[in-house]
Protein backbone atom coordinates (compact mmCIF):
# COMPACT_ATOMS: atom_id res chain seq x y z
CA UNK A 1 0.00 0.00 0.00
CA UNK A 2 1.55 3.24 -1.12
CA UNK A 3 1.55 6.40 0.93
CA UNK A 4 -1.28 8.84 0.18
CA UNK A 5 -0.27 12.04 -1.59
CA UNK A 6 0.58 14.86 0.76
CA UNK A 7 -2.31 17.13 1.64
CA UNK A 8 -0.17 20.20 1.08
CA UNK A 9 1.47 20.04 -2.40
CA UNK A 10 5.20 20.35 -2.57
CA UNK A 11 5.85 23.89 -3.79
CA UNK A 12 9.61 23.40 -3.54
CA UNK A 13 11.94 25.63 -1.69
CA UNK A 14 11.29 29.38 -2.11
CA UNK A 15 14.29 31.21 -3.51
CA UNK A 16 16.39 33.62 -1.53
CA UNK A 17 14.72 36.51 -3.38
CA UNK A 18 11.20 35.39 -2.53
CA UNK A 19 12.13 34.77 1.12
CA UNK A 20 13.64 38.27 1.36
CA UNK A 21 10.67 39.78 -0.58
CA UNK A 22 13.03 41.43 -3.09
CA UNK A 23 11.61 44.10 -5.42
CA UNK A 24 11.45 41.72 -8.40
CA UNK A 25 12.05 37.96 -8.26
CA UNK A 26 12.58 36.65 -11.79
CA UNK A 27 12.30 32.98 -10.80
CA UNK A 28 8.90 33.53 -9.25
CA UNK A 29 7.76 35.64 -12.20
CA UNK A 30 8.76 32.91 -14.67
CA UNK A 31 7.13 30.25 -12.51
CA UNK A 32 3.86 32.15 -12.43
CA UNK A 33 4.01 33.39 -16.05
CA UNK A 34 1.60 30.86 -17.49
CA UNK A 35 -0.77 30.94 -14.50
CA UNK A 36 -1.02 34.67 -13.80
CA UNK A 37 0.79 36.95 -16.18
CA UNK A 38 0.24 35.47 -19.65
CA UNK A 39 -3.56 35.23 -19.29
CA UNK A 40 -3.71 38.74 -17.78
CA UNK A 41 -1.59 40.15 -20.61
CA UNK A 42 -3.75 38.51 -23.28
CA UNK A 43 -6.94 39.81 -21.65
CA UNK A 44 -5.36 43.24 -21.41
CA UNK A 45 -4.56 43.25 -25.12
CA UNK A 46 -8.06 42.03 -26.01
CA UNK A 47 -9.76 44.71 -23.92
CA UNK A 48 -7.51 47.38 -25.48
CA UNK A 49 -7.92 46.24 -29.08
CA UNK A 50 -11.72 46.09 -28.85
CA UNK A 51 -11.93 49.52 -27.19
CA UNK A 52 -9.59 51.24 -29.67
CA UNK A 53 -11.18 49.55 -32.69
CA UNK A 54 -14.74 50.41 -31.70
CA UNK A 55 -13.68 53.92 -30.66
CA UNK A 56 -11.91 54.42 -33.97
CA UNK A 57 -14.92 53.38 -36.04
CA UNK A 58 -17.26 55.65 -34.05
CA UNK A 59 -14.85 58.60 -34.08
CA UNK A 60 -14.15 58.14 -37.80
CA UNK A 61 -17.85 58.20 -38.69
CA UNK A 62 -18.40 61.19 -36.40
CA UNK A 63 -15.46 63.03 -37.97
CA UNK A 64 -16.79 62.34 -41.48
CA UNK A 65 -20.15 63.76 -40.41
CA UNK A 66 -18.52 66.81 -38.83
CA UNK A 67 -16.37 67.31 -41.94
CA UNK A 68 -19.38 67.16 -44.23
CA UNK A 69 -21.81 69.08 -42.00
CA UNK A 70 -19.76 71.67 -40.16
CA UNK A 71 -22.45 72.52 -37.61
CA UNK A 72 -22.27 69.00 -36.13
CA UNK A 73 -18.62 69.42 -35.09
CA UNK A 74 -19.49 71.44 -31.96
CA UNK A 75 -22.12 69.10 -30.49
CA UNK A 76 -20.13 65.94 -31.29
CA UNK A 77 -17.00 67.42 -29.77
CA UNK A 78 -18.99 68.44 -26.69
CA UNK A 79 -20.32 64.92 -26.08
CA UNK A 80 -16.85 63.42 -26.60
CA UNK A 81 -15.32 65.96 -24.22
CA UNK A 82 -17.94 65.16 -21.56
CA UNK A 83 -17.13 61.44 -21.76
CA UNK A 84 -13.43 62.26 -21.61
CA UNK A 85 -13.57 64.31 -18.41
CA UNK A 86 -15.65 61.83 -16.38
CA UNK A 87 -13.44 60.09 -13.78
CA UNK A 88 -13.14 56.41 -14.79
CA UNK A 89 -14.29 55.02 -11.43
CA UNK A 90 -17.31 57.32 -11.42
CA UNK A 91 -18.18 56.18 -14.93
CA UNK A 92 -17.96 52.53 -13.86
CA UNK A 93 -20.24 53.33 -10.92
CA UNK A 94 -22.75 54.90 -13.27
CA UNK A 95 -22.68 51.98 -15.69
CA UNK A 96 -22.69 49.00 -13.30
CA UNK A 97 -26.39 49.34 -12.38
CA UNK A 98 -27.20 49.28 -16.10
CA UNK A 99 -24.82 46.73 -17.54
CA UNK A 100 -23.52 44.90 -14.45
CA UNK A 101 -20.00 43.78 -13.60
CA UNK A 102 -19.32 42.81 -17.18
CA UNK A 103 -16.87 43.26 -20.01
CA UNK A 104 -19.53 45.41 -21.66
CA UNK A 105 -19.38 47.92 -18.81
CA UNK A 106 -15.62 48.14 -19.14
CA UNK A 107 -15.68 48.48 -22.94
CA UNK A 108 -18.33 51.21 -22.90
CA UNK A 109 -16.21 53.24 -20.54
CA UNK A 110 -12.97 52.60 -22.43
CA UNK A 111 -14.52 53.50 -25.78
CA UNK A 112 -15.87 56.70 -24.21
CA UNK A 113 -12.36 57.80 -23.34
CA UNK A 114 -11.01 57.22 -26.86
CA UNK A 115 -13.56 59.33 -28.68
CA UNK A 116 -12.42 62.89 -27.99
CA UNK A 117 -8.80 62.51 -29.07
CA UNK A 118 -9.62 60.34 -32.10
CA UNK A 119 -12.47 62.57 -33.25
CA UNK A 120 -10.40 65.74 -32.96
CA UNK A 121 -7.36 64.27 -34.68
CA UNK A 122 -9.27 62.76 -37.58
CA UNK A 123 -11.30 65.94 -38.12
CA UNK A 124 -8.21 68.14 -37.93
CA UNK A 125 -6.45 65.88 -40.42
CA UNK A 126 -9.33 66.15 -42.86
CA UNK A 127 -9.62 69.91 -42.45
CA UNK A 128 -5.89 70.56 -42.80
CA UNK A 129 -5.73 69.26 -46.38
CA UNK A 130 -4.32 72.20 -48.40
CA UNK A 131 -7.15 74.03 -50.19
CA UNK A 132 -5.16 73.89 -53.44
CA UNK A 133 -5.15 70.08 -53.36
CA UNK A 134 -8.88 69.90 -52.69
CA UNK A 135 -9.55 72.51 -55.39
CA UNK A 136 -7.41 70.66 -57.90
CA UNK A 137 -9.30 67.46 -57.14
CA UNK A 138 -12.69 69.08 -57.63
CA UNK A 139 -11.48 70.92 -60.73
CA UNK A 140 -10.23 67.74 -62.43
CA UNK A 141 -13.65 66.17 -62.04
CA UNK A 142 -13.46 64.02 -58.91
CA UNK A 143 -16.75 63.33 -57.16
CA UNK A 144 -17.18 64.33 -53.53
CA UNK A 145 -16.53 60.71 -52.45
CA UNK A 146 -13.39 60.51 -54.61
CA UNK A 147 -12.04 63.72 -53.10
CA UNK A 148 -12.67 62.27 -49.64
CA UNK A 149 -11.22 58.78 -50.17
CA UNK A 150 -8.41 59.57 -52.58
CA UNK A 151 -7.23 62.92 -51.28
CA UNK A 152 -8.54 63.97 -47.88
CA UNK A 153 -8.40 60.70 -45.95
CA UNK A 154 -4.96 59.59 -47.24
CA UNK A 155 -3.58 63.03 -46.38
CA UNK A 156 -5.12 62.81 -42.90
CA UNK A 157 -3.32 59.52 -42.13
CA UNK A 158 -0.46 61.12 -40.13
CA UNK A 159 -2.98 62.92 -37.89
CA UNK A 160 -5.07 59.74 -37.57
CA UNK A 161 -2.03 57.65 -36.60
CA UNK A 162 -1.07 60.35 -34.09
CA UNK A 163 -4.50 60.07 -32.50
CA UNK A 164 -4.34 56.27 -32.39
CA UNK A 165 -0.95 56.39 -30.64
CA UNK A 166 -2.22 58.65 -27.87
CA UNK A 167 -5.48 56.76 -27.47
CA UNK A 168 -3.89 53.29 -27.41
CA UNK A 169 -1.42 54.24 -24.71
CA UNK A 170 -4.22 55.88 -22.74
CA UNK A 171 -6.43 52.80 -23.07
CA UNK A 172 -3.68 50.38 -22.03
CA UNK A 173 -3.27 52.47 -18.90
CA UNK A 174 -7.01 52.68 -18.25
CA UNK A 175 -7.59 48.94 -18.68
CA UNK A 176 -5.69 48.38 -15.39
CA UNK A 177 -8.52 50.25 -13.62
CA UNK A 178 -11.05 47.87 -15.17
CA UNK A 179 -10.02 45.32 -12.52
CA UNK A 180 -12.41 47.12 -10.18
CA UNK A 181 -15.23 45.81 -12.36
CA UNK A 182 -14.03 42.52 -13.84
CA UNK A 183 -11.29 40.06 -12.95
CA UNK A 184 -9.33 40.54 -16.14
CA UNK A 185 -6.28 42.31 -17.51
CA UNK A 186 -3.04 43.28 -15.83
CA UNK A 187 -4.98 45.43 -13.35
CA UNK A 188 -6.26 42.26 -11.72
CA UNK A 189 -2.88 41.01 -10.37
CA UNK A 190 -2.03 44.59 -9.42
CA UNK A 191 -5.22 44.94 -7.38
CA UNK A 192 -4.61 41.60 -5.68
CA UNK A 193 -0.98 42.50 -4.99
CA UNK A 194 -2.09 45.65 -3.20
CA UNK A 195 -3.49 43.43 -0.45
CA UNK A 196 -0.24 41.50 0.03
CA UNK A 197 3.20 42.59 1.15
CA UNK A 198 4.85 40.60 -1.67
CA UNK A 199 6.10 43.10 -4.27
CA UNK A 200 7.05 41.03 -7.32
CA UNK A 201 3.49 40.51 -8.56
CA UNK A 202 2.80 44.24 -8.32
CA UNK A 203 6.05 45.27 -10.02
CA UNK A 204 5.78 42.64 -12.76
CA UNK A 205 2.19 43.53 -13.69
CA UNK A 206 2.92 47.23 -13.81
CA UNK A 207 6.06 46.68 -15.88
CA UNK A 208 4.14 44.51 -18.36
CA UNK A 209 1.52 47.24 -18.81
CA UNK A 210 4.26 49.79 -19.49
CA UNK A 211 6.07 47.52 -21.95
CA UNK A 212 2.79 46.80 -23.72
CA UNK A 213 2.14 50.53 -24.11
CA UNK A 214 5.62 51.12 -25.50
CA UNK A 215 5.28 48.22 -27.95
CA UNK A 216 1.87 49.42 -29.17
CA UNK A 217 3.19 52.94 -29.64
CA UNK A 218 6.17 51.63 -31.61
CA UNK A 219 3.89 49.51 -33.77
CA UNK A 220 1.85 52.57 -34.72
CA UNK A 221 4.99 54.53 -35.55
CA UNK A 222 6.02 51.75 -37.93
CA UNK A 223 2.53 51.54 -39.43
CA UNK A 224 2.60 55.30 -40.01
CA UNK A 225 5.90 55.06 -41.84
CA UNK A 226 4.61 52.28 -44.04
CA UNK A 227 1.42 54.14 -44.91
CA UNK A 228 2.94 57.58 -45.49
CA UNK A 229 6.26 57.32 -47.29
CA UNK A 230 5.48 60.78 -48.72
CA UNK A 231 5.51 62.41 -45.28
CA UNK A 232 9.23 61.71 -44.92
CA UNK A 233 10.18 62.37 -48.54
CA UNK A 234 12.14 65.58 -48.71
CA UNK A 235 13.86 67.39 -51.49
CA UNK A 236 16.66 65.41 -52.97
CA UNK A 237 17.52 67.88 -55.71
CA UNK B 1 -18.31 59.70 -74.09
CA UNK B 2 -18.81 62.55 -71.74
CA UNK B 3 -19.15 66.29 -71.73
CA UNK B 4 -17.84 68.36 -74.56
CA UNK B 5 -16.94 65.55 -76.88
CA UNK B 6 -13.19 65.74 -76.30
CA UNK B 7 -10.51 64.02 -78.36
CA UNK B 8 -11.84 65.77 -81.48
CA UNK B 9 -9.26 68.56 -81.39
CA UNK B 10 -9.51 71.95 -79.74
CA UNK B 11 -12.93 73.42 -79.11
CA UNK B 12 -14.17 76.99 -79.24
CA UNK B 13 -15.16 78.61 -75.93
CA UNK B 14 -17.98 81.16 -76.11
CA UNK B 15 -19.08 83.38 -73.24
CA UNK B 16 -22.60 84.50 -74.12
CA UNK B 17 -23.61 87.33 -71.76
CA UNK B 18 -22.19 85.15 -68.99
CA UNK B 19 -22.88 86.70 -65.58
CA UNK B 20 -22.29 85.88 -61.94
CA UNK B 21 -23.84 87.65 -58.99
CA UNK B 22 -23.18 86.33 -55.50
CA UNK B 23 -26.09 86.42 -53.08
CA UNK B 24 -26.07 89.49 -50.82
CA UNK B 25 -23.78 91.50 -53.07
CA UNK B 26 -25.03 94.46 -55.04
CA UNK B 27 -22.33 94.52 -57.73
CA UNK B 28 -22.00 91.48 -59.99
CA UNK B 29 -18.71 89.55 -59.87
CA UNK B 30 -18.98 89.19 -63.63
CA UNK B 31 -21.31 91.30 -65.72
CA UNK B 32 -22.71 89.84 -68.93
CA UNK B 33 -19.37 88.85 -70.43
CA UNK B 34 -19.28 88.34 -74.18
CA UNK B 35 -16.07 86.67 -75.26
CA UNK B 36 -15.08 84.17 -77.94
CA UNK B 37 -11.92 82.12 -77.70
CA UNK B 38 -11.33 80.51 -81.11
CA UNK B 39 -10.21 76.87 -81.18
CA UNK B 40 -6.55 76.43 -80.34
CA UNK B 41 -5.97 80.00 -79.17
CA UNK B 42 -4.77 81.25 -75.80
CA UNK B 43 -6.89 83.97 -74.24
CA UNK B 44 -5.36 85.74 -71.25
CA UNK B 45 -7.87 87.07 -68.74
CA UNK B 46 -6.16 89.93 -66.97
CA UNK B 47 -7.21 92.71 -64.66
CA UNK B 48 -7.02 94.03 -61.12
CA UNK B 49 -8.30 91.88 -58.26
CA UNK B 50 -12.05 92.19 -58.05
CA UNK B 51 -12.34 92.21 -61.82
CA UNK B 52 -13.92 88.76 -61.87
CA UNK B 53 -11.26 87.01 -63.92
CA UNK B 54 -11.06 83.93 -61.68
CA UNK B 55 -14.86 83.90 -61.52
CA UNK B 56 -14.96 83.89 -65.32
CA UNK B 57 -12.54 80.94 -65.36
CA UNK B 58 -14.36 78.82 -62.79
CA UNK B 59 -17.71 79.45 -64.49
CA UNK B 60 -16.36 77.43 -67.42
CA UNK B 61 -15.90 74.23 -65.40
CA UNK B 62 -18.88 74.96 -63.18
CA UNK B 63 -16.88 75.27 -59.99
CA UNK B 64 -18.88 78.50 -59.94
CA UNK B 65 -22.41 78.34 -61.32
CA UNK B 66 -23.67 80.89 -63.83
CA UNK B 67 -26.27 83.40 -62.62
CA UNK B 68 -27.18 84.49 -66.13
CA UNK B 69 -26.22 83.98 -69.73
CA UNK B 70 -24.46 80.91 -71.04
CA UNK B 71 -21.07 79.46 -71.86
CA UNK B 72 -20.61 77.04 -74.75
CA UNK B 73 -17.66 74.75 -75.37
CA UNK B 74 -17.49 73.33 -78.87
CA UNK B 75 -21.10 74.42 -79.34
CA UNK B 76 -22.43 72.61 -76.23
CA UNK B 77 -23.91 74.66 -73.41
CA UNK B 78 -22.16 73.85 -70.15
CA UNK B 79 -25.56 74.08 -68.44
CA UNK B 80 -26.50 70.84 -70.15
CA UNK B 81 -23.39 68.91 -69.14
CA UNK B 82 -23.16 67.27 -65.74
CA UNK B 83 -20.37 69.11 -63.81
CA UNK B 84 -18.23 66.02 -63.08
CA UNK B 85 -18.29 64.95 -66.74
CA UNK B 86 -17.64 68.53 -67.85
CA UNK B 87 -14.58 68.91 -65.59
CA UNK B 88 -13.07 65.64 -66.77
CA UNK B 89 -12.99 67.13 -70.28
CA UNK B 90 -11.29 70.34 -69.15
CA UNK B 91 -7.65 70.49 -68.10
CA UNK B 92 -7.29 72.55 -64.94
CA UNK B 93 -4.02 74.05 -63.70
CA UNK B 94 -3.81 76.20 -60.58
CA UNK B 95 -1.27 78.26 -58.71
CA UNK B 96 0.86 76.31 -56.19
CA UNK B 97 0.19 73.41 -58.63
CA UNK B 98 -2.37 71.74 -56.35
CA UNK B 99 -0.36 68.54 -56.67
CA UNK B 100 -1.40 65.83 -54.23
CA UNK B 101 1.55 65.55 -51.84
CA UNK B 102 0.76 61.97 -50.85
CA UNK B 103 0.92 60.71 -54.43
CA UNK B 104 3.99 60.17 -56.56
CA UNK B 105 4.39 62.18 -59.75
CA UNK B 106 3.09 59.21 -61.76
CA UNK B 107 0.11 58.76 -59.44
CA UNK B 108 -0.74 62.46 -59.67
CA UNK B 109 -0.72 62.41 -63.45
CA UNK B 110 -2.56 59.11 -63.74
CA UNK B 111 -5.30 59.81 -61.19
CA UNK B 112 -7.97 60.69 -63.72
CA UNK B 113 -7.04 57.89 -66.18
CA UNK B 114 -7.22 55.42 -63.29
CA UNK B 115 -10.60 56.76 -62.18
CA UNK B 116 -11.77 56.42 -65.79
CA UNK B 117 -10.52 52.79 -65.68
CA UNK B 118 -7.88 53.02 -68.36
CA UNK B 119 -5.81 49.85 -68.67
CA UNK B 120 -2.62 49.77 -66.61
CA UNK B 121 -0.55 49.71 -69.75
CA UNK B 122 -2.30 52.66 -71.41
CA UNK B 123 -2.03 54.62 -68.18
CA UNK B 124 1.69 53.92 -67.80
CA UNK B 125 2.39 54.82 -71.43
CA UNK B 126 0.44 58.06 -71.09
CA UNK B 127 2.41 59.08 -67.98
CA UNK B 128 5.71 58.51 -69.79
CA UNK B 129 4.48 60.40 -72.85
CA UNK B 130 3.30 63.37 -70.77
CA UNK B 131 6.45 63.59 -68.65
CA UNK B 132 8.47 63.76 -71.83
CA UNK B 133 6.08 66.32 -73.32
CA UNK B 134 6.56 68.69 -70.38
CA UNK B 135 10.33 68.25 -70.41
CA UNK B 136 10.71 65.92 -67.43
CA UNK B 137 12.73 63.23 -69.15
CA UNK B 138 13.94 60.63 -68.81
CA UNK B 139 10.52 60.05 -67.28
CA UNK B 140 11.72 57.21 -65.07
CA UNK B 141 13.75 59.60 -62.95
CA UNK B 142 10.68 61.61 -62.00
CA UNK B 143 7.72 59.21 -62.01
CA UNK B 144 8.32 57.80 -58.54
CA UNK B 145 9.23 61.03 -56.78
CA UNK B 146 6.88 62.86 -54.48
CA UNK B 147 5.99 66.50 -55.19
CA UNK B 148 8.08 67.72 -52.23
CA UNK B 149 11.11 66.28 -53.99
CA UNK B 150 10.67 68.57 -57.01
CA UNK B 151 11.55 72.21 -57.61
CA UNK B 152 8.75 74.73 -58.12
CA UNK B 153 9.17 74.69 -61.89
CA UNK B 154 9.18 70.89 -61.99
CA UNK B 155 6.04 70.80 -59.85
CA UNK B 156 4.26 73.12 -62.26
CA UNK B 157 5.31 70.94 -65.21
CA UNK B 158 3.73 67.97 -63.44
CA UNK B 159 0.62 70.09 -62.85
CA UNK B 160 0.41 70.79 -66.57
CA UNK B 161 1.03 67.13 -67.44
CA UNK B 162 -1.74 66.10 -65.05
CA UNK B 163 -4.15 68.57 -66.66
CA UNK B 164 -3.39 67.03 -70.05
CA UNK B 165 -3.78 63.43 -68.83
CA UNK B 166 -6.97 62.53 -70.70
CA UNK B 167 -6.26 64.90 -73.62
CA UNK B 168 -9.01 67.44 -72.95
CA UNK B 169 -9.95 69.86 -75.74
CA UNK B 170 -9.81 72.85 -73.39
CA UNK B 171 -7.40 74.05 -70.68
CA UNK B 172 -8.08 76.45 -67.82
CA UNK B 173 -5.08 77.92 -66.02
CA UNK B 174 -5.50 80.03 -62.88
CA UNK B 175 -2.34 82.08 -62.17
CA UNK B 176 -0.30 79.01 -63.16
CA UNK B 177 3.10 80.65 -62.84
CA UNK B 178 2.26 83.05 -60.02
CA UNK B 179 4.16 81.22 -57.29
CA UNK B 180 7.40 80.81 -59.25
CA UNK B 181 10.52 82.95 -58.98
CA UNK B 182 10.96 85.40 -61.90
CA UNK B 183 13.59 83.37 -63.76
CA UNK B 184 11.67 80.09 -63.49
CA UNK B 185 8.46 81.89 -64.41
CA UNK B 186 10.05 83.27 -67.55
CA UNK B 187 11.30 79.80 -68.55
CA UNK B 188 7.95 78.18 -67.84
CA UNK B 189 6.02 80.81 -69.80
CA UNK B 190 8.15 80.29 -72.88
CA UNK B 191 8.12 76.52 -72.51
CA UNK B 192 4.36 76.51 -72.18
CA UNK B 193 4.07 78.52 -75.39
CA UNK B 194 6.25 75.96 -77.20
CA UNK B 195 4.18 73.15 -75.72
CA UNK B 196 0.97 74.89 -76.71
CA UNK B 197 2.19 75.26 -80.29
CA UNK B 198 2.29 71.43 -80.37
CA UNK B 199 -0.92 70.56 -78.56
CA UNK B 200 -3.12 73.53 -79.61
CA UNK B 201 -5.56 73.29 -76.69
CA UNK B 202 -7.99 76.18 -76.45
CA UNK B 203 -6.65 77.82 -73.32
CA UNK B 204 -7.99 80.39 -70.88
CA UNK B 205 -5.27 81.72 -68.61
CA UNK B 206 -5.94 84.03 -65.67
CA UNK B 207 -3.19 86.38 -64.57
CA UNK B 208 -2.87 89.68 -62.74
CA UNK B 209 0.42 90.32 -64.53
CA UNK B 210 -0.09 92.34 -67.70
CA UNK B 211 3.33 91.34 -69.05
CA UNK B 212 2.40 87.68 -68.68
CA UNK B 213 -0.88 88.33 -70.48
CA UNK B 214 0.91 90.11 -73.34
CA UNK B 215 3.45 87.30 -73.65
CA UNK B 216 1.04 84.37 -73.36
CA UNK B 217 -2.19 85.56 -74.96
CA UNK B 218 -3.07 85.35 -78.62
CA UNK B 219 -5.68 87.79 -77.37
CA UNK B 220 -6.05 89.40 -74.00
CA UNK B 221 -9.29 90.23 -72.25
CA UNK B 222 -9.00 93.01 -69.70
CA UNK B 223 -11.62 92.88 -66.97
CA UNK B 224 -12.20 95.76 -64.57
CA UNK B 225 -14.10 96.34 -61.32
CA UNK B 226 -17.65 95.13 -61.49
CA UNK B 227 -16.73 92.33 -63.86
CA UNK B 228 -17.03 94.33 -67.05
CA UNK B 229 -14.90 93.71 -70.10
CA UNK B 230 -12.73 96.77 -70.72
CA UNK B 231 -11.09 95.53 -73.90
CA UNK B 232 -10.59 92.29 -75.81
CA UNK B 233 -8.04 92.27 -78.59
CA UNK B 234 -4.59 91.14 -79.61
CA UNK B 235 -1.77 92.32 -77.34
CA UNK B 236 -0.47 94.55 -80.14
CA UNK B 237 -3.86 96.21 -80.66
CA UNK B 238 -4.40 96.73 -76.92
CA UNK B 239 -0.98 98.34 -76.55
CA UNK B 240 -1.33 100.43 -79.71
CA UNK B 241 -4.79 101.76 -79.00
CA UNK B 242 -6.12 101.19 -75.48
CA UNK B 243 -9.90 101.43 -75.46
CA UNK B 244 -10.06 103.63 -72.37
CA UNK B 245 -8.02 105.49 -69.77
CA UNK B 246 -8.45 102.48 -67.53
CA UNK B 247 -6.84 100.15 -70.07
CA UNK B 248 -4.08 102.67 -70.79
CA UNK B 249 -3.25 102.93 -67.09
CA UNK B 250 -3.51 99.19 -66.61
CA UNK B 251 -1.13 98.24 -69.42
CA UNK B 252 1.26 100.94 -68.20
CA UNK B 253 2.88 104.13 -69.42
CA UNK B 254 5.60 102.03 -71.05
CA UNK B 255 3.14 100.38 -73.42
CA UNK B 256 5.04 101.59 -76.46
CA UNK B 257 8.09 99.70 -75.19
CA UNK B 258 5.96 96.62 -74.46
CA UNK B 259 4.61 96.84 -77.97
CA UNK B 260 8.13 96.99 -79.39
CA UNK B 261 8.97 93.87 -77.39
CA UNK B 262 6.26 91.96 -79.26
CA UNK B 263 8.06 92.26 -82.59
CA UNK B 264 11.52 91.51 -83.91
CA UNK B 265 13.77 93.21 -86.43
CA UNK B 266 12.56 90.63 -88.95
CA UNK B 267 9.04 92.10 -88.69
CA UNK B 268 10.11 95.54 -89.96
CA UNK B 269 10.23 96.33 -93.69
CA UNK B 270 13.89 95.80 -94.58
CA UNK B 271 16.03 98.69 -95.76
CA UNK B 272 18.96 97.80 -97.99
CA UNK B 273 22.49 98.82 -97.08
CA UNK B 274 23.72 101.38 -99.68
CA UNK B 275 27.45 101.15 -100.20
CA UNK B 276 29.57 100.76 -97.08
CA UNK B 277 27.49 100.26 -93.92
CA UNK B 278 27.48 103.03 -91.28
CA UNK B 279 29.32 102.37 -88.00
CA UNK B 280 26.20 101.24 -86.17
CA UNK B 281 25.77 98.33 -83.77
CA UNK B 282 24.78 94.97 -85.31
CA UNK B 283 22.03 92.67 -84.03
CA UNK B 284 20.50 89.38 -85.29
CA UNK B 285 17.11 89.51 -87.01
CA UNK B 286 15.50 87.67 -84.05
CA UNK B 287 16.26 90.59 -81.71
CA UNK B 288 13.05 92.15 -80.39
CA UNK B 289 12.55 95.82 -81.20
CA UNK B 290 12.75 96.89 -77.57
CA UNK B 291 16.23 95.43 -77.27
CA UNK B 292 17.11 96.93 -80.65
CA UNK B 293 16.07 100.38 -79.41
CA UNK B 294 18.16 99.90 -76.28
CA UNK B 295 21.18 99.04 -78.44
CA UNK B 296 20.68 102.15 -80.55
CA UNK B 297 20.31 104.37 -77.48
CA UNK B 298 23.35 102.85 -75.84
CA UNK B 299 25.49 103.37 -78.95
CA UNK B 300 24.15 106.88 -79.59
CA UNK B 301 23.68 105.89 -83.23
CA UNK B 302 20.87 106.67 -85.65
CA UNK B 303 20.03 103.01 -86.27
CA UNK B 304 21.44 99.51 -86.33
CA UNK B 305 22.53 96.84 -88.76
CA UNK B 306 20.74 93.52 -89.03
CA UNK B 307 22.94 90.47 -89.39
CA UNK B 308 23.91 87.20 -87.80
CA UNK B 309 27.65 87.73 -88.17
CA UNK B 310 29.18 88.26 -91.58
CA UNK B 311 27.89 91.01 -93.84
CA UNK B 312 24.76 92.84 -92.56
CA UNK B 313 21.62 91.89 -94.45
CA UNK B 314 19.96 95.26 -93.95
CA UNK B 315 19.57 98.18 -91.61
CA UNK B 316 16.91 99.65 -89.35
CA UNK B 317 16.87 103.33 -88.61
CA UNK B 318 15.99 104.95 -85.31
CA UNK B 319 13.15 106.62 -87.15
CA UNK B 320 11.72 103.22 -88.17
CA UNK B 321 11.93 102.02 -84.57
CA UNK B 322 10.18 105.19 -83.39
CA UNK B 323 7.34 104.64 -85.86
CA UNK B 324 7.01 100.99 -84.81
CA UNK B 325 6.52 102.03 -81.22
CA UNK B 326 4.03 104.82 -81.81
CA UNK B 327 0.67 104.34 -80.14
CA UNK B 328 -2.55 105.98 -81.16
CA UNK B 329 -2.92 108.13 -78.10
CA UNK B 330 0.52 109.27 -77.13
CA UNK B 331 -1.03 112.31 -75.45
CA UNK B 332 -2.94 110.33 -72.83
Amino acid sequence: MSAPPPVIPDYGEPSECVRANGPFCLDWFLHEWSDIFAPALVQHIELTVVAVAVGFVLAFLAALAAHRYRWTAGPIGGIAAFLYILPPLALFELLVPLTGLTVLTVEIALVGYTLLVLFRNILTGLRDVPPAARRAGVGMGLTRAQVLWRIEIPMAVPAIIGGLRVVTVLTISLVTVAAFVIDAGLGSPILKALQSPFTTQFVASGALAILLALAADGAFVLLGRLLTPWARARRVA
Amino acid sequence: MTGTGGRAGPAEIVFDRAGKRYPGQTAPALDALDLVVPPGEICALVGPSGGGKTTALTLVNRMTELSSGDIRIGGHSIREIEPIALRRDIGYVIQQTGLFPHMSVAANISLLPRILKWSARATRDRVTELLELVGLSPAGDFADRFPTQLSGGQQQRVGIARALAVDPPVMLMDEPFGALDPITRDTMQREFLRLHARIRKTTLIVTHDVDEAILMGDRIAILRDGGTLAQHDTPDAVLRSPASDFVARFVGADRSLKRLALRTLADLPPAAVDGSPPRWPTAPAATDLRQALALVLAAGSDGLLVGDGGAPSGLVTLDALRRAGTTSDADR
